[in-house]
C-alpha cells in the first residue's frame, strides 16, 4: 500500500476529529504547530503573544472543523485553511488591541528558555535581516512558503490572495532574500578558520 | 529536484526555528488540548442546561395550562382516537415508545 500523502493524512485526522476524537486533533496540533507558531512569530514579533494567537488558532479550528469541507469539497487544503485562521487572528489582534507590530528590539535575543546554540542564533539573526529587507507582502508569502512549507496555492488560500500575486511575491521575495544572504558576512567560526588557513 | 535557492531559504527558516519551537512543542500541545477539552466541557454544559430549561418550561406551562385546557384536550383526544381507531392504551404505548427512542438517541449521542 502506498504511504499516505500529507494532505490525505490531514483529511483522515480531521474526519476522526470531527467525530469527536481529541486524540486525532492532538495529532493535527503536533503536525502543524511549528509552522503556525513560526509564521505568527514573524508577524507579531512577541513570542509569547504569538503562541497565544497560535493556541487560539487551533481552538477556533477545533470549534469550526465542520466548516472545512475537505480538499475534495473545494474547501482547499486543511493546512491552507488553518493558516487562514492564523492570519485572521493576527489581523484581528492588530486591529482590536492596537498592538504595534513594529520591531522595537531584537526579540530573538530576548526570549525565555534555554540559550540557543550559536548556529541557531546566527540563523535567526540572518533571517531577521533578510525579512526586514522584504516588502510586507513578500515577507508574508516567503514566511508561509519557505518557513511553514505551504504550496503557492495554500498560501493564496491562507492570505486570500490571487494565486498569480502569491507566485510573484514568492519569486521576488526569494530572489531578494538570496541576494541579501550572499552579501551577509560569513559566520565568525568560518571567518576564524579561513584566517587560520591563510596564516 | 529542489531548487538550491529554495533549499537554502527553507533551511535558514528551519535552523532559525527548530530549537526554540521543538523544545516547547510538548507544552504547547498540552495547553491547546487542555483548552479544547475545556471548550468541549463548556459546550456540553451549555447544551445540558438548555435542555433542562426547555423541560422546565414545558413542565411549568403544562401545570399552569392543564386545568384550564383540559376539557378541550379531552374533546380533541376523544375525537382523534375515534377517527384513527386508536384507544387510550395504544396512545400511551406510542408515547412510551417515543420517549424511549428519544432517551436512546440522547444516550448514543453522549
Amino acid at each position: 500500500m502506498p504511504p499516505l500523502r500529507d494532505c490525505d493524512m490531514d483529511e483522515d485526522l480531521v474526519k476522526r476529529a470531527k467525530a469527536g476524537s481529541t486524540h486525532a486533533f492532538d495529532q493535527l496540533v503536533r503536525r502543524h504547530q511549528n509552522g503556525v507558531r513560526g509564521f505568527l512569530r514573524r508577524i507579531v514579533f512577541e513570542p509569547s503573544f504569538a503562541d497565544d494567537l497560535a493556541q487560539e488558532t487551533f481552538l477556533k479550528a477545533w470549534q469550526n472543523l465542520s466548516q472545512w469541507r475537505g480538499a475534495g469539497g473545494e474547501g482547499g487544503s486543511f493546512k491552507g485553511w488553518l493558516f487562514s485562521i492564523a492570519w485572521n487572528k493576527a489581523n484581528d489582534a492588530r486591529k482590536s488591541q492596537g498592538r504595534s507590530l513594529r520591531r522595537d528590539s531584537m526579540w530573538t535575543l530576548e526570549q525565555d528558555g534555554p540559550p540557543d546554540p550559536e548556529s541557531a542564533l546566527r540563523a535567526r539573526l540572518d533571517l531577521d535581516r533578510v525579512l526586514k529587507a522584504l516588502t510586507p507582502e513578500q515577507k508574508l508569502v516567503v514566511s508561509l512558503c519557505y518557513g511553514a512549507g505551504l504550496s503557492h496555492g495554500e498560501a493564496a488560500q491562507a492570505l486570500n490572495m490571487p494565486l498569480g500575486t502569491v507566485k510573484s511575491h514568492a519569486l521576488r521575495g526569494r530572489d531578494r532574500a538570496i541576494e541579501l544572504l550572499k552579501d551577509l558576512p560569513p559566520p565568525l567560526d568560518q571567518t576564524t578558520s579561513s584566517t587560520r588557513k591563510s596564516a | 529536484m529542489t531548487d538550491p535557492n529554495d533549499f537554502l531559504l527553507s533551511t535558514l527558516f528551519q535552523d532559525a526555528d527548530e530549537d526554540q519551537l521543538s523544545l516547547s512543542q510538548p507544552a504547547f500541545t498540552q495547553q491547546v488540548m487542555a483548552r479544547v477539552v475545556e471548550a468541549q466541557a463548556k459546550r456540553k454544559a451549555l447544551i445540558d442546561s438548555l435542555l433542562l430549561a426547555i423541560i422546565a418550561c414545558v413542565a411549568v406551562i403544562s401545570i399552569v395550562l392543564a386545568p384550564v385546557a383540559w376539557p378541550q384536550i379531552e374533546a380533541i383526544w376523544l375525537q382523534n382516537t375515534a377517527l384513527y381507531g386508536l384507544n387510550e392504551q395504544s396512545l400511551v404505548l406510542i408515547g412510551i415508545l417515543l420517549l424511549s427512542g428519544l432517551g436512546w438517541a440522547a444516550a448514543v449521542k453522549d
